[in-house]
C-alpha cells in the first residue's frame, strides 16, 4: 500500500510533467513559426495567433486542462503594443511575441496547481520599406 | 538405490512426462530397479497427489523471509532518484536551450539593428558592389538590450555577459572568447568571422533539485552565440 502510495504518484506524476513538457514545446515552436511571420509580414497577425493555437491543438499529448492561449507583442523597449501598431513597425524594427497558457496537470493522490507555461521569441521586422 | 530415494528424483524430474518422451530409456531404468518398479509409480502418483509443501519458500528460504520489504524500499528509494534525477536533467536541458535562444535573438539583434548603413553610401573601395560593416555600439547596445529584457523577464539577476562586436569589413578575430567552454567546447575559444559579426556570450546560474542535496545547488549554463551580416557577392574588398 505505501508502494502504491509512492509509485502511483510518481508514474501519473511523471505523465503530467511529460505532458507539460510536451505542451511547452508545441507553444515554443508555434510561437517560434509566429514571429518569424510576423517579421516578414507584421500584418499577419490573426493568421500568427491561429498557428499558435493550431500547435496547442496538435500536441500529440493532448489538450488536458489547457487554458487559452493568450498573445501579446512587445516592442524592443519592452511596452506592449497592439497588433496595429506591429503591422506599422518599419524595418529593422524589433519586436517580442510572447503567448502563455495556464495548465493544471491531473496528479492521482496528489492533485496538481495550476502552472503557467510562458514562451516568447524575438523577431525583426524584414518587410521593406 | 533405495526406492523412495529413486521416486523423489523421478519425481521431480516429471517422471511420467520422461517416460512419455523417452521410453527407452525409462524401461532401462525401470529395469535397473526392477523389483522396486511398481513401488516406484506408486510412490511418484502419490507424491504428485500431495499438496506441495515448500511453494511458499521456493524462492525465498524461511531465513529470506522479508527481503521483499527491504527490496520494496530500495525500489522506492531508487525510484525517487530517478524522478528527481529526471527534473533535474529537465531544468537544465531547459535552461540551456532558453540561453542559446536568448543568445541567437541577441546576436541577430545587434546585427540588424547594428548595420552601418552610411557605409554603403561612402564605399572604401571600387570594382564592386560596395561591402557593409557594423556600427559596433549600436550593434552592441541593441543586443546587450535585449539580453538584459531577457534576463528580467527569467528572474535572472546574477548573470555576467560579454558581447564583442567584429565591425570591420572582413571581420576579424579575438583570442580567448568565448571566455568559457560552451557545447562541446573543450576550452576557451579564438572566435574568428569574415565578415561583419557581433557574438554573446553569458554565463547563468540554474537552481537544481536533486544536485541541491549533494552540495550543488546551482549549476553554471555558459551558452555563446554569433551572428554576421553577409556581404554582396563580388563585393568589392577595402
Amino acid at each position: 500500500m505505501l508502494m502504491l502510495f509512492i509509485l502511483v504518484p510518481l508514474l501519473f506524476g511523471g505523465i503530467e510533467l511529460a505532458r507539460g513538457v510536451g505542451i511547452r514545446h508545441s507553444l515554443d515552436s508555434g510561437v517560434g513559426v509566429a514571429a518569424r511571420a510576423l517579421s516578414l509580414d507584421p500584418s499577419q497577425w490573426s493568421w500568427s495567433v491561429s498557428v499558435i493555437n493550431q500547435a496547442i491543438t496538435d500536441n500529440p499529448l493532448g489538450g488536458g486542462s489547457v487554458s487559452a492561449v493568450t498573445v501579446k507583442v512587445y516592442n524592443a523597449g519592452g511596452s506592449e503594443i497592439s497588433s496595429s501598431t506591429l503591422a506599422s513597425l518599419p524595418f529593422g524594427a524589433a519586436f517580442r511575441l510572447q503567448a502563455s497558457v495556464t495548465y493544471t496537470p491531473e496528479i492521482t493522490l496528489v492533485g496538481g496547481t495550476t502552472v503557467t507555461i510562458r514562451v516568447s521569441h524575438w523577431g525583426i521586422v524584414e518587410r521593406f520599406p | 538405490m533405495s526406492c523412495r530415494y529413486v521416486a523423489l528424483v523421478l519425481y521431480l524430474s516429471e517422471w511420467l512426462d520422461f517416460q512419455r518422451l523417452f521410453p527407452e530409456a525409462a524401461k532401462y531404468l525401470r529395469m535397473k530397479i526392477a523389483p522396486g518398479a511398481t513401488d516406484v509409480d506408486n510412490l511418484v502418483k502419490e507424491l504428485a497427489a500431495r499438496p506441495a509443501e515448500n511453494t511458499k519458500s521456493r524462492f525465498f528460504g524461511d531465513k529470506q523471509r522479508g527481503q521483499v520489504a527491504v527490496l520494496a524500499a530500495l525500489l522506492i528509494m531508487l525510484f525517487v532518484l530517478l524522478a528527481a534525477g529526471l527534473v533535474d536533467g529537465y531544468l537544465l536541458l531547459e535552461a540551456r536551450n532558453w540561453g542559446y535562444q536568448a543568445a541567437q535573438q541577441a546576436a541577430l539583434a545587434g546585427v540588424s539593428q547594428g548595420r552601418d548603413w552610411g557605409s554603403l553610401a561612402s564605399p572604401p573601395c571600387a570594382g564592386g558592389p560596395a561591402p557593409i560593416r557594423l556600427d559596433a555600439s549600436a550593434a552592441q547596445k541593441a543586443a546587450t538590450s535585449l539580453l538584459q529584457q531577457e534576463m528580467s523577464m527569467r528572474g535572472i539577476v546574477d548573470f555576467t555577459s560579454d558581447v564583442r562586436v567584429l565591425p570591420d569589413y572582413e571581420g576579424g578575430s579575438i583570442s580567448g572568447y568565448p571566455p568559457a567552454a560552451v557545447r562541446l567546447g573543450a576550452g576557451r575559444g579564438n572566435w574568428s568571422s569574415n565578415e561583419p559579426s557581433m557574438g554573446v556570450y553569458f554565463s547563468f546560474p540554474v537552481s537544481t533539485f536533486l544536485l541541491s542535496f549533494v552540495g550543488r545547488p546551482t549549476v553554471q549554463v555558459s551558452v555563446f552565440a554569433s551572428a554576421g551580416v553577409h556581404q554582396p557577392d563580388g563585393a568589392c574588398k577595402p
